[in-house]
């Protein structure tokens, strides 16, 4: 498995604390343009409330501070506005802003004739810089408060202070108020930003433990993966092995089935060379015998036919059109001979010449298995017939297995379908024939079932005409 | 340029050395404290700030005016806004109407918050601003030169600065100036 190194979990660490910071001062950047624009209207409105128009007797004009508030308080705002806007989250922003807020600070205070309640503005707008959790712009919101307390109390102190006489330690003792509050400030904000850190310290342990369960999990299923990859095999083999095993079971019947027409053909051979041997040739006995002989070797090409495409593994073939009637009869001819010689009946009516999507040689694999289990069932009974039926119903078919036999008992209809169940004596049946026939019929989008409403035993294989199967989905699981 | 506006007075006038004998104001036997103001001017609020801190060093000594400019073209109703609101609810000052500015044309007032105290005998003692600059309260030479005078009797200085919106139209002033060219 992969080890995360200290040096990329601690890598990791700084970026998420990078991502958290960016968006914190991105935030806070966004809330001071929105207490830029609203100090803006503010000062507006205190310069229109408090100080409209200067007088001179009855005769009126715009006071500077309205001017003033519209003008230079929109200056103020607009630089970092703009920066905001433009370079969101940027640190240049936070130095600009602390600047911008201590001069509407100080716009504020001129605009209340320097009331000392305006003097809290200083105050809050600190607290306000901390949010961007960095020192820097609450230093330097504080270097401008003591610069223009020590500028303007050198050379107008009562503008300042409201004493006509201040020393520069006036100066220091105003500044010391705002470092009081610094003080506490600078702690706060050291305190979130660790918390930040510790934020981000977890997050990255945290992503390197979901990175190391998402190795492990890849791992496991890389070797369940394997696993599936090996049983899918097996399975195959299993299936090959059940079909090879419904094949030899009728192995006997199929030899006796091409032996009977090979007779025939050699029956009419002897007899072609007899007519052929005497001096008058009776041409319409030979035409005969020759005509005999063909029709035999195309009933014997049938048969061939039907045991290569049965002994062939279609789980490659993809689903094409195929007639049902052929499905059907070839796998009924692999069937016919060793039915006779056990005198068991096999009875079908005329099957319906429709045509269905699918694996031809899946569906007569799954027919063969179910002809052959009703074979084994009759065979001992005194009454013996496999029937055989092909219902159209409009969008699907259905297959019709029913024999003689009186039907599953209650107890073992559920379990007829599983793996490795049969009721057939040992060496004679894997138990996988019904269980495997039902997941191909299921790969293809249908049912098997057994059909408990008759009173003799019958399975049924329902096929949609047009199912809707994937080809590429299918193909590892049927076999 | 904010702080140059706040610094700039206004004019001063020439006071007289004597309480003037025309004034239809009554003086009684006590040093008065005569406050000229005009009714809309925004930085004449610190002045009545500065009235009201000053209060507590000059009840029961110092009788105390608050005269508004009432202009010729101007109603009563003009005149008597917040600032004569705020100023008629201090407690022991007495506020009245000046009509066409006559009682500040006599003290020669031309600024608004332009304050005269005279003492007992109607000897000026002071006449200025009592605020540091336009609009601003705070510690000023003017409430220092009362205060000292309450306090000691001696004053540092007869005359300060005034902050504030004139108290004649301009049309008037220039009319006034000429006159007081042509008398010279």
């Amino acid at each position: 498995m992969t080890t995360i190194t200290q040096g990329a979990t601690s890598f990791r660490e700084d970026e998420i604390f990078q991502e958290h910071y960016h968006r914190l001062t991105c935030r806070t950047d966004r809330m001071f343009a929105g207490l830029f624009v609203f100090q803006w209207i503010l000062g507006i409105i205190f310069a229109l409330t408090l100080s409209s128009r200067t007088w001179a007797g009855s005769e009126s004009n715009v006071h500077i501070h309205v001017y003033a508030a519209i003008f230079l308080g929109g200056l103020v705002g607009a630089l970092p506005i703009f920066l905001i806007l433009t370079r969101p989250g940027a640190t240049l922003n936070r130095y600009v802003i602390s600047v911008a807020q201590i001069l509407f600070s100080i716009l504020f205070i001129h605009l209340t004739g320097g009331r000392i309640e305006t003097h809290f503005h200083v105050f809050g707008s600190l607290a306000f810089l901390a949010f961007y959790r960095d020192y820097r712009p609450v230093v330097i919101a504080t270097i401008v408060t003591a610069l223009d307390h020590l500028i303007r109390g050198s050379f107008w102190p009562e503008s300042v202070y409201g004493v006509l006489f201040a020393t520069p330690w006036r100066a220091m003792e105003h500044a010391a108020w705002v470092v009081f509050e610094d003080f506490f400030l600078i702690i706060s904000m050291k305190m979130g930003r660790d918390e930040l850190h510790a934020i981000a310290h977890q997050q990255s342990q945290l992503e390197v433990t979901v990175a190391n369960v998402e190795k492990e999990v890849e791992n496991r299923t890389e070797e369940l993966r394997k696993s599936h990859k090996i049983i899918v095999n097996q399975q195959r083999s299993l299936i090959s092995s059940a079909k090879m095993t419904a094949l030899g079971e009728m192995a006997a019947g199929i030899a006796h089935e091409i032996n009977n027409p090979l007779a025939i053909i050699q029956g009419n051979a002897g007899m072609i060379k007899t007519l052929t041997s005497s001096e008058t040739v009776n041409l319409e006995m030979v035409r005969k015998s020759v005509s005999t002989v063909e029709a035999t070797v195309k009933r014997i090409a049938k048969i061939v036919q039907g045991l290569r495409s049965f002994a062939r593994d279609g789980s490659g073939d993809s689903f094409a059109l195929v007639s049902v009637k052929n499905i059907v009869e070839e796998t009924l001819a692999l069937c016919k001979e060793r039915f006779r010689n056990h005198s068991i009946q096999l009875e079908y009516d005329a099957i319906p010449d429709v045509e269905i999507e699918c694996r031809a040689v899946q569906i007569s694999q799954v027919l063969l298995n179910l002809i052959v289990n009703s074979f084994d069932a009759v065979s001992e009974l005194s009454v013996k017939w496999v029937r055989v039926q092909v219902v159209d119903k409009s969008d699907a078919i259905e297959i019709h297995i029913m024999d003689s036999g009186p039907g599953i008992p209650e107890e073992l209809r559920d379990k007829v379908m599983q793996p490795f169940f049969t009721t057939k004596e040992i060496g004679k049946g894997t138990g996988l024939g019904l269980s495997i026939s039902q997941g191909l019929i299921e790969a293809h989008g249908g049912m098997l079932y057994l059909d408990v409403s008759r009173q003799n035993t019958c399975f049924v294989v329902r096929l949609l005409k047009r199912p809707k199967i994937n080809n590429n989905n299918t193909k590892g699981v049927a076999a | 340029m904010l702080l140059l506006y706040s610094r700039e007075q206004g004019a001063s006038g020439n006071a007289n050395d004597f309480w003037p004998n025309e004034s239809k104001m009554t003086r009684g036997p006590y040093p008065i404290l005569v406050v000229f103001a005009h009714p809309h001017c925004p930085c004449s609020a610190a002045t009545i700030g500065e009235l009201e801190r000053l209060l507590p060093y000059l009840k029961e000594k110092v009788d105390i005016r608050i005269a508004f400019i009432q202009p010729h073209d101007r109603g009563v109703d003009w005149v008597k806004g917040d600032l004569w609101s705020r100023a008629s609810a201090i407690p022991g000052v007495e506020v009245i109407i000046d009509r066409d500015g006559k009682e500040a044309d006599l003290f020669d007032a031309r600024t608004s918050g332009h304050t005269y105290l005279y003492d007992a005998g109607g000897k000026l003692v002071f006449s200025g601003g009592i605020t540091p600059s336009r609009g601003h309260m705070g510690d000023s030479l003017g409430r220092k030169t009362i205060l000292s005078w309450l306090e000691t009797g001696v004053y540092p200085l007869e005359k300060t600065k005034v902050f504030g919106c004139s108290l004649r139209s301009a049309d008037v002033e220039n009319q006034n100036r000429s006159v007081s060219r042509v008398t010279q």
